[in-house]
């Protein structure tokens, strides 16, 4: 789909979003390579300043082509083969499933009690034309997709025009979970529901202990956290970020996981807040580079008074060891240069920046200490490569 | 051979369950069968409840159905048990007995004897043992999980040879010698054959 997105985004010069899902993003199956299509290592940037310059002159205009456009997309979604209507004879039943849900359906459909007619729908624009025919073939539609119930409250606007009497079943009236993954057992439930079946029985599994993730034996992190503990009261905000070490969160050390970079953000504005408070963010290398930088400009330009913790581990761990800006190479493992979070922190307007070897305790808790007497933005670097990487 | 197979493969992270996994998908491939799988990476699994699904010979989505499992491979007896519910009632399970309790003071685990009974009523099948007691007396706990998939081999639409082939293109070239051995160790495995 990739490929054809980016064949659509070049035929109507529109950006075209390719939507993923967890199941589909963790999951592996065989894929039929194509043709690999030569493509020039270099471009060159044809100036047109109409479609790139979005001032509000040029912006009106964009806009009005950009809705006359979607006719004619709708009819190009209609003709695609993402979007596949299989009609059976005989069923009075119809399932619209949106991307991997589709998979669901047409395993349920397999083996299903009753003949039903299945439309996948791969695109949006959806394919009206091939809705309205199911639409208007069958009694029932069970409308199958993760999230939210996009596809299913547009359905009504067209079921009105082609079938009043067709019986939508789908998030907004119970027949499919609001919430969750789907699955085949799910498809199954609703298609009882919806015949008047009684509902399958399943034998259930006594309550067992968890198992959630926890850090890796001999993880730089817990050292860390450790240190902090040892130096800062109880009562300290540890406003946190996601990696490894949001696995703190087990520690007592993490209090808040919003989004990369927010840590810093939300730890700058308690601090404003709360003067009385201490205020510690932790944030990972690997996350600080990638969004922890305006953040903590931010709270230097305001004069916020936290210390924030950077864990370089001298990678990103949690998503397989890619490298950063910070290791000194490329994604694709050429040399580059190595930006020095230090060096960064101060041009930031950090008061202090201090590097520190988790591992040296006693080092580490009197510089800590120190730190933590004075006040302003301070900096602190834990440097340890990440356990994994020396094994 | 049955050519269609539902598969879960369920234990801690870290103990080589992701491998597994690509082990086989890689012999599927090998071997010209088409297959599906979805599983659990990243962060989640680090010491976590790990559980990874493999579909071989399946048209469509890549989860396992409940009760539909042909075979669980469990390297721990309580994640077994989580799982469980996937198992078919015609289904074999192959579970390692050796546990590993969750982290937390106040964790009780479950008595072995209860699992593995909870386990044996879910399908046709249990083949329970300290595998790990064998895969240190093989060398090394580490190939625990190629281990019991030798073990597992004869309820995989799959032969030895291919899953042997698949291991020397999967597995890091310095320890690619040591799982062969493991596999072919669990090949030969014999039901109560403690020695």
């Amino acid at each position: 789909m990739a490929k054809a997105a980016f064949a659509l985004s070049e035929e109507f010069s529109l950006p075209v979003m390719l939507r993923s899902v967890t199941r589909l993003s963790h999951g592996k199956s065989d894929v039929i390579l194509g043709e690999r299509s030569a493509r020039p290592d270099r471009g060159r940037f044809e100036k047109n300043s109409a479609r790139f310059v979005m001032v509000p002159a040029h912006a009106r205009v964009q806009h009005r082509r950009v809705n006359e456009l979607q006719d004619e997309l709708t009819r190009e979604m209609d003709a695609s083969p993402y979007n596949l209507l299989t009609m059976e004879s005989g069923a009075k039943t119809g399932i619209i499933a949106a991307g991997l849900c589709y998979e669901y359906a047409a395993e349920y459909a397999d083996t299903a009690p009753e003949p039903c007619a299945l439309l996948k729908i791969g695109t949006y624009p959806l394919p009206v034309d091939k809705i309205s025919r199911l639409l208007a073939a069958v009694e029932n539609v069970l409308v199958l997709e993760e999230i939210d119930p996009v596809v299913e409250e547009q359905l009504y606007r067209w079921a009105k025009e082609v079938n009043p009497a067709v019986r939508i079943c789908g998030k907004l009236n119970g027949h499919v979970p609001k919430e969750g993954e789907l699955s085949v057992e799910a498809v199954a439930a609703a298609m009882d529901v919806i015949h008047g079946r009684p509902a399958r029985k399943s034998r259930s599994l006594p309550v067992l202990p968890g198992r959630p993730p926890t850090l890796c034996p001999g993880c730089p992190h817990r050292a860390s956290f450790n240190l902090l503990k040892r130096v800062f009261d109880p009562d300290t905000v540890y406003p946190g970020d996601i990696g490894c070490y949001t696995l703190g969160l087990a520690q007592g050390m993490i209090d808040t996981c919003v989004c990369m970079g927010s840590g810093i953000s939300l730890g700058a504005g308690i601090s404003q807040v709360e003067p009385g408070r201490t205020v510690v963010p932790i944030i990972g290398d690997s996350t600080f580079f990638h969004a922890g930088i305006p953040a903590l400009l931010n709270a230097c330009y305001n004069q916020a008074n936290i210390v924030l913790v950077i864990l370089d581990n001298r990678t990103t761990a949690m998503t397989g060891h890619q490298p950063h800006a910070g290791t000194g190479l490329t994604a694709s493992g050429a040399i580059t240069l190595d930006v020095d979070l230090q060096k960064l922190a101060l041009a930031c307007g950090a008061r202090t920046a201090a590097v520190l070897n988790p591992l040296k305790v006693q080092e580490s808790l009197e510089a800590l200490k120190k730190i933590k007497e004075d006040y302003g933005v301070r900096v602190v670097i834990f440097r340890e490569p990440c356990i994994l990487l020396k094994t | 051979m049955k050519k269609k197979c539902d598969i879960v493969i369920v234990g801690v992270g870290g103990q080589g369950i992701l491998l597994t996994s690509d082990v086989i998908a890689e012999a599927c491939i090998m071997t010209g069968i088409p297959v599906k799988g979805a599983e659990t990476h990243g962060m989640a699994q680090r010491g976590g409840s790990v559980e990874t699904h493999l579909r071989i010979g399946c048209m469509h989505g890549p989860t396992v159905r409940a009760a539909s499992a042909d075979l669980l491979i469990a390297f721990e007896p309580l994640e077994g048990v989580r799982y469980a519910h996937f198992l078919s009632r015609e289904g074999t399970a192959i579970v390692n007995t050796m546990a590993i309790k969750p982290a937390g003071r106040d964790t009780v685990y479950p008595e072995l004897s209860r699992l593995l009974s909870i386990i044996r009523g879910r399908c046709a099948r249990l083949i329970a043992d300290d595998f790990s007691a064998r895969a240190v007396a093989l060398g090394s706990a580490r190939v625990l999980n190629i281990f019991m998939l030798g073990v597992a081999t004869r309820w995989l639409p799959l032969d030895k040879e291919a899953l042997a082939g698949a291991i020397e293109k999967v597995v890091k070239p310095q320890f690619v010698e040591m799982n062969l051995a493991a596999l072919d160790q669990g090949y030969t495995y014999q039901e109560g054959d403690h020695g």
